[in-house]
């Protein structure tokens, strides 16, 4: 999908005015919120266990090549073809090189953040393959031509309404009068046309959430099931997944997955976790002929030997996202790539570059909250503000605001004639303001003025409040 | 080759001496338990994830206890599709069921598998896939039966990764699903609804 991170401000600025994505964004992420925190409660162990979660990423990347080395091994003697790509056009190359020697029509695909992330879907259409995504949120936003624009829930900025328009459109083959306004006939709806899909599919891609170098598995965690039909039913596998996903051992992906799903959507455990290993075996009677893995760079190498390594601890769980005040605003689209959120605001400027990508580490607060409850630790404030720093020495400014900023900091850094200044604004803007004790408009900040007032200053500045206090002098 | 471009980057992205291995630590105490206490533990929160939980007292009541529950459920119970020998043996075609055998069938309604084990942390579920139970069977049919040994109910999954080590050595069968419920979504509207796309009730018999 092609990024739309430079048109930040605008697309955030239509996202809130659009009163159909706000009552949409309205019912959601607090409900998972709300679930995470039963969940958190009911662990006493859970801050010791994100502590426990984030030494094993840090780890596994200290020694992540001699991982990988393991992990391709075992993953080669259970019988899988491990493929390596260093960008995001060799990693489609290779996938399709693979779809194609298999004469493949048609694929079906569970969901996977890193094929949005290559553009697969377009890149296989393109050369004649059918793609149909098979969780129900990437179906939906498959359909509308949308990016997912939650990595957890793809669907979150549509109501059942838009759900019920969307298959009325499509499923042109079912009857014209059909109820269809409830969950759960839209659900049943959706399997029935997806159960001929993954009958019919020769090829079945999912992600991985993690490589186990122990085992030469690929995990993959759903509630839904369709990754598991995705790597059960067609003839052949293909796993798709970035170098940061390889984990040592089961009992350290068992951590991970433990503060996965409480930080995803409360629960203690998804409904599916399958551990896939190489092809079906000979006295099998389901599963793939033929299991391959792909294993893509595209930037991660880079990350890894930048400032930005932390965030390569990051497992998906989408709770940066659900915390974020910003995102609860704006929603997901209005980021313009396939990661929204606080962990969108780093890794996207990251692989994408920070030129296309200065306004997204703006798209957060500050407050924290990201940080306080992601399961690995991620510093995501600090990594955010690193990316302005980078933008700002980099970016494209104007000529007034350069100038601004050489006075700005030609005043912050001396403290004499910081204080001299300061004094003398404050005082105006005290006299200024003094009838009303309010500004409620002022030739800056129009949109923030617009609902609520500035208190006017009542005419000393705060140094000379606490000189004054600490003097006596009452006030 | 881009394997060795990218092992050659990442190795420059980390320079030597590199830290020591991290040692994985036991699972939490709080998620422990064994026993009889890991019994209860299992039914619990197999049950908080909507899971109905059978108690058969002998493998001999099982095929009673299979058409008890579902006629309990408004559940038809006609044919059954499963391929586990132990299970085969036992008289479930006398209790006017039909059996099919071999991997799940698109049409299928009913299976039934057996666990490896189940882990009473969670209230889940572990099973191998092989000839005997195909993994097809835990997702095509609406509805999945599942049986366990009382014996097999352990604490926790450090544990059941023990027992499949010591099961499997180092080579694990294609397909370990580990089953915590029955198939749902939140994709609409964001409310749930079971049987996205694999079986809408999930019925487990611990003998
Ligand atoms: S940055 Fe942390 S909270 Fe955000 S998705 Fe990644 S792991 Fe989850």
């Amino acid at each position: 999908m092609k990024p739309d991170t430079a048109q930040f401000r605008e697309n955030a600025a239509a996202a809130i005015a659009d009163p159909r994505l706000q009552s949409a964004l309205a019912k959601l992420p607090g409900g998972l919120v709300a679930q995470r925190r039963a969940a958190v409660t009911a662990l006493p162990e859970f801050e010791a266990l994100r502590d426990e979660a984030r030494a094993i990423r840090d780890a596994t990347l200290a020694n992540l090549a001699t991982h990988l080395e393991a992990f391709e091994a075992k993953a080669t003697a259970m019988g899988s073809h491990v493929h390596w790509a260093t960008d995001a056009d060799e990693a489609r190359q290779t996938i399709s090189n693979i779809c194609n020697t298999a004469n493949a029509r048609l694929v079906i695909k569970g969901k996977s953040m890193v094929t949005e992330e290559i553009g697969l879907n377009a890149y296989l259409q393109n050369s004649g393959i059918e793609v149909v995504e098979s969780d129900l949120g990437e179906y939906i936003i498959q359909k509308r031509g949308e990016a997912p624009s939650h990595i957890i829930a793809p669907a979150i900025h549509l109501t059942e309404a838009d759900v019920e328009a969307d298959f009325r459109s499509y499923h042109t083959h079912l009857d014209r009068d059909r109820e269809l306004g409830t969950p759960e006939r839209l659900v049943a709806e959706a399997r029935a046309v997806l159960r001929e899909k993954f009958l019919n599919a020769d090829v079945g891609i999912t992600g991985a959430n993690f490589l186990i170098s122990e085992t030469g598995s690929s995990i993959i965690v759903t509630n839904e099931g369709n990754g598991d039909l995705t790597q059960i039913l067609p003839r052949i596998h293909i796993v798709v997944a970035t170098i940061d996903k390889v984990v040592p051992t089961l009992d350290e992906a068992m951590t991970l997955l433990r503060v996965l799903a409480r930080s995803a959507t409360g629960q203690d455990m998804t409904a599916y976790t399958t551990l896939a290993t190489g092809p079906r075996r000979a006295d099998d009677l389901d599963g793939p002929t033929k299991c391959h893995i792909v294993l893509i760079d595209n930037g991660r190498t880079e990350m890894l030997a930048s400032d930005m390594r932390e965030a390569l601890r990051c497992i998906r769980c989408g709770a940066c996202m659900n915390h974020c005040p910003v995102y609860n605003a704006i929603g997901g689209h209005a980021y313009g790539w396939v990661y929204p959120g606080p962990i969108g605001a780093v890794l996207t400027p990251a692989l994408l570059g920070i030129t296309e990508t200065r306004h997204l580490p703006n798209a957060s607060t500050f407050c924290g909250a990201c940080e306080s409850v992601c399961p690995v630790k991620i510093p995501l404030v600090s990594l955010m503000r690193t990316w302005r720093e980078r933008a700002h020495n980099q970016g494209p400014r104007t000529r007034g605001a350069r100038i601004l900023a050489k006075l700005w900091s030609a005043a912050a850094t001396r403290p004499a004639l910081y204080h001299l200044l300061a004094r003398f604004a404050v005082a105006i803007a005290g006299a200024l303001g003094r009838a009303k004790g309010r500004f409620r408009r002022l030739p800056i900040a129009r949109g923030w003025l617009k609902h609520r007032d500035l208190p006017a200053p009542q005419g000393r500045t705060f140094q000379q409040l606490w000189k004054e206090a600490e003097r006596g002098v009452p006030r | 080759m881009s394997r060795n471009a990218i092992l050659a980057r990442i190795r420059v992205a980390n320079p030597a001496p590199q830290s020591p291995p991290h040692e994985a630590k036991p699972a939490p105490a709080s998620l422990a338990s064994a026993g009889a206490d890991a019994v209860l533990r299992f039914r619990t929160a197999a049950e908080a994830k909507g899971v109905i939980v059978v108690d058969v007292d002998q493998p001999a009541n099982l095929p009673l206890a299979v058409v008890r529950t579902l006629s309990a459920a408004n559940i038809p119970v006609d044919t059954i599709r499963l391929n586990d020998p132990a299970l085969l043996a036992l008289p479930l075609s006398d209790a006017n069921v039909t059996l099919t055998r071999g991997a799940a069938e698109p049409h299928d309604r009913l299976s039934l598998s057996r666990a490896v084990a189940a882990v009473a942390e969670t209230g889940s579920l572990l099973l191998a896939s092989g000839p005997d139970n195909p993994s097809s069977l835990a997702f095509l049919p609406e509805t999945h039966l599942v049986t366990v040994q009382r014996s097999t109910i352990i604490g926790t999954f450090e544990e059941a990764f023990a027992l499949l080590r010591t099961r499997y050595g180092n080579s694990l069968p294609r397909t370990i699903n580990i089953i915590s419920g029955a198939s749902r979504t939140g994709d609409i509207g964001g409310r749930i609804v079971q049987g996205a796309h694999g079986p809408r009730q999930l019925f487990v018999f611990i003998i």
